[in-house]
């Protein structure tokens, strides 16, 4: 799938709608060279607008301030960027006639209001701000802080870390390590091996599911919450307080270890089958299921791992 | 992947024909199960010295040859076969999450200092002889140290290569294996 | 020819570049007639010289046990093919920009969830035994047109409800099978669209996840009643689709 291409608008229909534009600057030259363009401008941007960032290789930078406008300066060693401004809506992307486009950099100030949206393919993503949030990489790194509303951030191999979001995380990953911090709102995270380490969460819904990933969640529990941690063949670690809690703790065969006395269900055995232990201690419910991964329930502040 | 069905070779020959690379890389796993016969000690013994222990070493030897298998169809003979495994088992060790927290929590314990010219001291064991031997002394070093050593001076790596593998300096790399023979030789001449 | 004459702090910066002969002549002439008059830096010469030769003799190490079988269990999963109800022509006239949430996906995916039970449970029963039991959608030959447009998802079939109940599977089959079929060959298109890391990266991932199938199975397999390893089973397919998903759904590199 390639890239969705912009139309380049021209420079009159700019001017009339965003009177607080600078002329955009935008070399390029339409032979077999190396083409090199650069956009600097800045653009209005009503509350609420979105700005969509796509490019395939290099970098985004992403920071907020509050004002109503969107700064843009952006270079692109070969490729040709494509920029697009209305009212409520900015995009910026970039596009190659001639194959390999090199490597792309934007630095971007929203609103901080805004909405935003970035892709990329290998580039970094790193942004600090905005309401609601979508970053999404194949193998880029994904590092995504200040967000007010909503956080989705998505890489098959690249890192991810979300810190500081307000209304709900949503992380989908293949093989990178996923850390969550200071993230308020239901959460769900999902990976294939990747890590998946939620700390100081505000939630009372959480879901995380991995196959052989492992797990560490260690944030506040909510007596009216629900919290299930899935994986095949990953480690489960949760830090957690018993009071309040009831827990759930099925594996096929790994081990459970835990902080809290825990009754062995009846009708599982140890060894083969499966093991189903409980705490009944009312409030939250607290589910971990393994096939084969270990679990452990620990008390918040009893740390057995580094970090 | 195609899967070949071959008849067993009844002797297995000490070094396996590059055929036996390409055969495996288009599936025929009794090809690969060759590729592992004569590949496996070099491989195991470069995962028991850079990870230092034994046990998690037979696991990550089999991480190396299950991933081996998966990238066999990568493989454009850019290299030698081996020195493309053994590559590939630096990596494997290297990126070890259980080895590392092990070690990470033998650091937080004391056992291991980065900064400054430390001997071995308490973490010694207690030796069966009064001289430690050099595998075990190369067991107990720190980390890094023994990571480098045992890439340079066992496996006969340049420390560019070195540098490379372990995303560090030259220099530095230069720098951890004087100091591994160091505390090698303090170790041994106890 | 520069007289140089080492003292011992120079000798322990020298001492590496001399074993690798790395020092010029002249430093090295000076290196070894300061360990001619020098007890200490002679004897560390000797020392790690002795240690650097020793290393490269070390002998190649046995594990205690033979490490085949394991390796081989992860690596040879034998493959059941289900039939396929041959490819439905995608409808390429389908775009979907691909930085909007796919709602109707989430639907065909759900869908596929559903199905891909009732699959296992077939495969399951037809073929008892085996812990390493992998089913496949039948190798249907990939598209060599490339793909940049989405296929259309038809709309959800009556949905399988709940594992235990007894689908009227046959027909039901058929459609969800090619679906991951589908799915399958979506990706294998894919590969050229994407760098050589990613592509590794999905592979390995995919064999975690058929590996873990594989593994619920079995378990399945031994307990079919365990409502629990119905599930283990169940996520372990939902990772698979949503893997499958999130590849299909990748921007190219180009």
């Amino acid at each position: 799938m390639c890239a969705r291409v912009y139309s380049i608008l021209c420079l009159a229909a700019l001017m009339a709608a965003t009177p607080a534009l600078l002329p955009a600057q935008r070399h390029h030259r339409d032979d077999d060279a190396d083409v090199s363009s650069r956009i600097d401008t800045t653009v209005a941007l009503s509350s609420g607008g979105v700005v969509e960032l796509s490019l395939i290789s290099g970098e985004v930078k992403v920071t907020s301030w509050n004002r109503d406008q969107v700064r843009i300066h952006a270079t692109s060693d070969g490729g040709l960027l494509q920029f697009d401004a209305s009212g409520s809506r900015v995009s910026l992307s970039v596009r190659s006639d001639h194959g390999d486009m090199g490597d792309t950099e934007y630095e971007v100030t929203i609103p901080a209001g805004a909405r935003l949206s970035t892709h990329s393919v290998s580039a970094d993503i790193t942004t600090d701000g905005g309401s609601d949030v979508e970053a999404r990489s194949v193998s880029g790194d994904v590092t995504i802080s200040n967000v007010t509303g909503r956080a989705t951030i998505e890489s098959v191999s690249g890192t991810l870390k979300a810190t500081h979001v307000g209304r709900g995380l949503r992380a989908n990953t293949v093989s990178g390590d996923l850390t969550g911090n200071d993230v308020t709102g239901d959460i769900d995270a999902q990976s294939t091996s990747g890590e998946i380490v939620l700390g100081a969460t505000k939630s009372s819904f959480v879901r995380t599911q991995t196959v052989s990933g492992d797990t560490r969640f260690g944030g506040t529990v909510d007596r009216a919450g629900r919290y299930e941690f899935h994986s095949h063949s990953g480690d489960i670690v949760l830090a957690v307080p018993s009071t309040g809690v009831t827990f759930d703790v099925n594996t096929f065969s790994g081990d459970v270890q835990s902080d809290y006395p825990m009754t062995l269900q009846p009708g599982s055995e140890v060894g083969q089958k499966h093991m189903e232990f409980s705490i009944n201690g009312g409030g939250a419910r607290v589910t971990a299921e393994t096939f084969s991964g270990d679990i452990t329930v620990e008390r918040p502040g009893h740390s057995s791992h580094e970090d | 992947m195609l899967t070949a069905t071959m008849d067993v070779v009844a002797t297995i020959p000490s070094e396996e024909p590059p055929s036996d690379v390409a055969r495996a890389a288009a599936g025929d796993r009794q090809a690969f199960e060759r590729v592992y016969r004569a590949n496996m000690q070099r491989v195991f013994s470069i995962c028991v010295r850079m990870s230092g222990d034994r046990a998690r070493a037979e696991e990550l030897t089999q991480d190396v040859f299950v991933r081996a298998w998966e990238k066999l169809p990568l493989f454009r003979g850019e290299s030698a076969f081996s020195t493309w495994l053994h590559r590939l088992a630096v990596n494997v060790v290297l990126n070890d999450r259980k080895t590392q927290g092990r070690e990470r929590s033998r650091a937080a314990a004391g056992d291991d200092d980065e900064d400054t010219e430390e001997s071995y001291g308490a973490s010694a064991p207690p030796s069966h002889a009064d001289r430690m031997d050099l595998e075990a002394a190369i067991a107990l070093l720190p980390p890094g140290a023994r990571r480098v050593f045992v890439l340079h001076d066992v496996e006969g790596y340049r420390h560019e290569e070195i540098a490379e593998m372990l995303g560090v300096t030259s220099g530095g790399s230069k720098a951890q294996l004087h100091r591994a023979r160091l505390l090698l030789r303090e170790a041994l001449n106890r | 020819m520069i007289d140089q004459l080492f003292t011992c702090d120079q000798f322990d910066a020298a001492l590496s570049d001399y074993l690798e002969s790395t020092l010029d002549p002249a430093a090295r002439a000076a290196l070894e007639s300061h360990a001619v008059r020098c007890d200490r830096c002679r004897a560390l010469l000797a020392d790690v010289s002795a240690i650097t030769t020793s290393a490269a003799a070390l002998p190649e190490l046995e594990p205690s046990r033979d490490l085949w079988p394991g390796i081989v269990d992860r690596i040879a999963a034998p493959v059941v093919t289900l039939p396929v109800a041959g490819r439905r022509a995608a409808d390429r006239s389908f775009v979907r920009p691909w930085y909007l949430e796919p709602a109707p996906l989430a639907a065909a995916a759900a869908l596929l969830i559903a199905a891909t039970v009732s699959v296992t449970l077939l495969a399951t029963r037809t073929s008892p035994s085996g812990p390493s039991t992998v089913a496949s959608t039948g190798a249907s030959t990939p598209d060599t047109q490339s793909v940049d447009s989405l296929p259309a998802i038809p709309a959800p079939a009556p949905r399988v409800k709940n594992v235990g109940s007894k689908p009227n599977v046959v027909p039901v089959q058929q459609i969800y099978a090619s679906e991951i079929a589908e799915l399958d060959s979506i990706v294998r298109d894919r590969r050229s669209q994407l760098d050589t890391g990613t592509v590794a990266v999905i592979e390995k991932n995919l064999r975690i996840i058929d590996q873990a199938i594989a593994q619920s199975r079995a378990a399945l397999a031994r307990d079919p009643n365990s409502g629990f390893l119905h599930n283990q089973l169940n996520n372990a397919l939902n990772q698979k689709i949503a893997l499958l998903r999130t590849v299909a759904l990748l921007p190219a590199r180009t």
